[in-house]
């Protein structure tokens, strides 16, 4: 392979990839705005949605869109069931005691993906190996969902935020609960609904990197990455989010191909790297939102 | 035997975390289409008079500890706040809360999901101004219109009865007196109900039916607004009418006549 095909390449799976990590570090970044805290379970609900959906489809011989969708409602469910079992109870505490419940909530989740999938290690969730030469691209079927997926999941999101009343209200009740309610808003309903569309969110996400890479437990190590971009981007901004996950995805693809035969393994730590300098120069992240003060 | 009224919040306590007693005994009517006022200094409890009647002090980890509050013929100081809001009582809070992060369009759309209407015009029609504002963040809105958007909001919800809480806060005289022409004039036009606190007793008092004056978490004087306008003591406290030679014994007295209150 010669040099501009590598670029181009490299170029082209941070991209995709960069969209999946935006995709997961906007299941984190709902359920910060809704609760202002971090979901700690998501890494686990990431690889649990990953092996429903390899479950419906290898086990129970589901269809794929099927097993999809399944895959789709199980992050859902586990989304609004969190909101109701720890964030509602643990409201007005707090919001170290949430993290540390959620905390909690990934080793269950942990313990029923062990046992719902019995051991099995990887498997792979039923896209046909299809590759496709453009130019000097290689692009392969998965690569065309895994990054279809994510950004359709992103764009799905903001639209409801921007152009729905339901996400407008949303947007109202993760600034203001306490206002919200005076002006008679559902925040509970909506609270909790947020949490369920993170999880689906979640999976989506899930669903998109088991494409590209593999079902398997060792999935949630993403998401982590995924939070270092959430955090990068500011936890309260969309826009920030997906930025934060492509600058994730360039950073660790082409630290990889510069960095590995030095020093291998060292280009998917640099996501950390990455975090640490930016939350030293700007704690609240990039795009982070700025309280408007009137002066 | 006169009909009940709207509200009528009886003998109530409130205590904040598990022993800050702010409200001590008190005891208010608010007659339908009427305008109550409850005047007082800071942190007299007038603002959590307004949390217990619209739930609000549960989310603050206060409660109502002793008496009730009947809205309508029904018990609502067991309530959630969101039910009763659902009820049709709605809290405009003091310093100017409004969802500052979204424009102004935005703010009336998510309000108005809540209550899902259609009928968001009515915000304009009685705030014009804030029209050409509309897709303009409304954090960046003066004083004035703030407080604006935050009745505007309000009014969404046709509230059956509208807490207001100190609306004149922070903002200069002439948009004091801009925004209350604009409550009584909706408060005639959708034949409201009102209950304000202030602390701008003279504002007050010019477009109210009905006084309550609180200190110290108790009422020390009650009365129609007419007869609270002429009463020497309001006056001299709250209106700063009456005048008062310096020193020796009248400031001797003024004290007493200030300790018969609390």
């Amino acid at each position: 392979m010669d040099a501009l095909s590598l670029a181009v390449n490299t170029g082209f799976q941070a991209l995709v990839l960069g969209m999946i990590y935006a995709a997961l570090a906007l299941g984190y970044n709902m359920v910060y705005r809704a609760s202002k805290a971090i979901n700690l379970a998501e890494p686990e609900l990431v690889v649990f949605a990953a092996y429903i959906a390899f479950i419906a489809f290898s086990w129970y011989g589901l269809p794929v869109p099927v097993s999809f969708l399944a895959s789709l409602a199980a992050g859902f469910l586990i989304g609004v069931v969190l909101e109701r079992l720890l964030a509602r109870p643990l409201r007005g505490r707090p919001v170290v005691a949430l993290m540390a419940a959620t905390l909690g909530a990934y080793y269950v989740l942990r313990g029923v993906s062990m046992v719902a999938s019995r051991g099995f290690e990887m498997g792979s969730l039923g896209i046909p190996e299809v590759y496709q030469a453009v130019g000097p691209l290689r692009v392969s079927l998965s690569d065309v969902v895994a990054a279809g997926l994510s950004s359709a999941t992103i764009l799905a999101v903001i639209m409801l935020h921007r152009f729905t009343r339901l996400g407008v209200a949303m947007r109202a009740v993760s600034e203001d609960p306490f206002g919200a309610t005076a002006y008679g808003l559902p925040v509970r309903r909506l609270t909790m609904l947020s949490w369920g569309i993170a999880g689906a969110v979640s999976a989506a996400a899930a669903l998109a990197l088991a494409v590209k890479a593999q079902v398997g437990p060792t999935l949630d190590f993403y998401a982590l990455k995924a939070l270092a971009a959430s955090l990068l981007a500011g936890l309260d901004s969309i826009a920030g989010v997906v930025v934060g996950g492509l600058a994730l995805g360039f950073i660790e693809q082409f630290g990889s191909l510069l960095l590995d035969p030095y020093m291998p393994g060292l280009g998917s730590q640099l996501a950390f790297i990455a975090m640490l300098i930016v939350l030293l120069v700007k704690p609240y992240g990039i795009f982070g939102t700025e309280r408007i003060e009137r002066v | 035997m006169p009909p009940a009224p709207l509200l009528d919040v009886n003998n109530i306590e409130v205590i904040y975390h598990p022993y800050i007693l702010v409200l001590k005994g008190i005891s208010i009517r608010v007659e339908r289409n009427t305008i109550t006022a409850v005047l007082g200094p800071n942190g007299a409890g007038k603002t959590t008079l307004l949390k217990a009647v619209s739930g609000l002090v549960r989310l603050e980890r206060g409660r109502v500890t002793k008496g009730s509050i009947m809205f309508d013929g029904e018990r609502i100081d067991t309530r959630e706040p969101e039910e009763v809001s659902r009820r049709g009582i709605v809290y405009v809070a003091e310093g100017r809360r409004i969802f500052r992060e979204l424009t102004v369009e935005e703010n009336i759309e998510a309000v108005a999901y809540a209550w899902n209407t259609d009928d968001t015009d009515i915000v304009y029609k009685y705030f014009p101004r804030l029209k050409a504002k509309r897709k303009i963040r409304a954090g960046y809105l003066s004083g004035g219109e703030q407080q604006m958007l935050a009745i505007g909001l309000a009014l969404l919800a046709k509230p059956k009865l509208l807490l207001l809480d100190e609306p004149s806060l922070g903002l200069a005289p002439r948009a004091v007196s801009e925004l209350y022409q604009n409550i009584t004039q909706l408060y005639r036009e959708e034949k409201l109900t009102i209950l304000l606190a202030e602390q701008n007793a003279r504002k007050a008092l010019e477009i109210a039916d009905y006084g309550y004056i609180l200190e110290n978490g108790r009422i020390v004087l009650e009365g129609p607004a007419e007869k609270l306008r002429e009463d020497k003591d309001v006056k001299e406290f709250y209106l700063g009418g009456a005048r008062r030679e310096k020193g020796g014994y009248r400031t001797v007295k003024w004290y007493r006549r200030k300790k018969r209150w609390v």
